[in-house]
């Protein structure tokens, strides 16, 4: 697979998750200071998991979208040296 | 006439973006809260609901319980007010005879008793378990409430296990008042709700 094609699935898996993520971390702060109760704990520990889950992936994403990016740039300049 | 750069629509999308993204955040925050108070009251009517025609049978037992067995506990049996085990096993047998696991409801054993009669702190009040076990517990204003007799309808929250029981500190009860023949508040019957 291209690794330019890699770079932009990844960045566009960042960023929609990221998103998710604001809106998901407001959310978890919201319930905290509300109190709530929202679900049974066992949806709620499946929620969580899905959160943290989500977390993973971004933090893979942008490790993966970093190291794409060096080795795009380390190919970039190698052919600018040229 | 100003000239529109790239900068000032950046800006203006941003702070549009920004506008949008609080009315969403805002309104899911709201839907949140309706589903929030919909829970609560679904938990409410369903452990109240199923603890009724319980109460309705052994009522005059269930009295017994807040008139005569917590304030002869409170007097007699050791383990209260102080660290030193529950010691009381007459008074012990008195409690499951007179709230008897023979037509029980869901979750039977992690139900308590609660008697706005304590020592010397008015936020307190007595709990005793279904095993006679008594403790003092801190209360909230709304449970003061409904063992004044100030409000009728059960009550959701976390009434004492988060200071008992760390480990289950999301628990949640649902608190039934239990009124006397003449209609005055009694004490209240503690549901832990169990999913």
């Amino acid at each position: 697979m291209k690794k330019k094609l890699i770079e932009q699935i990844t960045s566009s898996i960042a960023v929609i998750l990221l998103f998710l993520m604001t809106f998901t971390g407001i959310t978890f702060f919201a319930d905290l200071f509300f109190n709530w109760d929202l679900f049974p704990p066992n949806v709620e520990t499946f929620l969580g998991f899905i959160m943290i889950s989500g977390l993973i992936i971004i933090i893979s994403s942008v490790m993966i979208n970093i190291m794409i990016n060096i080795s795009i740039i380390a190919t970039n300049s190698e052919k600018n040296n040229k | 006439m100003k000239k529109i750069t790239s900068n000032s629509i950046s800006f203006v999308y941003g702070f549009a973006f920004l506008l949008l993204f609080s009315a969403l955040v805002g309104l899911f925050i709201f839907g949140l809260q309706y589903q929030n108070k919909q829970r609560k009251i679904k938990l409410i009517e369903q452990y109240s609901q199923e603890i009724k025609p319980y109460i309705e049978k052994h009522n005059d037992d269930i009295i017994k319980i807040f008139t005569e067995v917590i304030p002869t506990m409170q007097t007699y049996c050791n383990g209260y007010l102080d660290s030193t085990p529950y010691n009381c096993p007459q008074l012990q047998k008195t409690v499951f005879k007179l709230f008897p696991n023979t037509d029980s409801f869901s979750n039977f054993s992690s139900t308590s008793f609660i008697k706005n009669e304590t020592s010397n702190n008015i936020n307190s009040a007595t709990l005793m378990e279904l095993s006679g076990e008594l403790r003092e517990i801190n209360i909230n204003q709304e449970m003061l409430n409904l063992l004044e007799g100030k409000t009728n309808d059960p009550i959701i929250g976390n009434f004492y296990f988060a200071y008992y029981y760390p480990g289950n500190s999301d628990n949640i009860q649902v608190a039934i008042p239990i009124k006397n023949s003449s209609g005055e508040t009694i004490g209240v019957i503690l549901r832990n709700v169990i999913e």
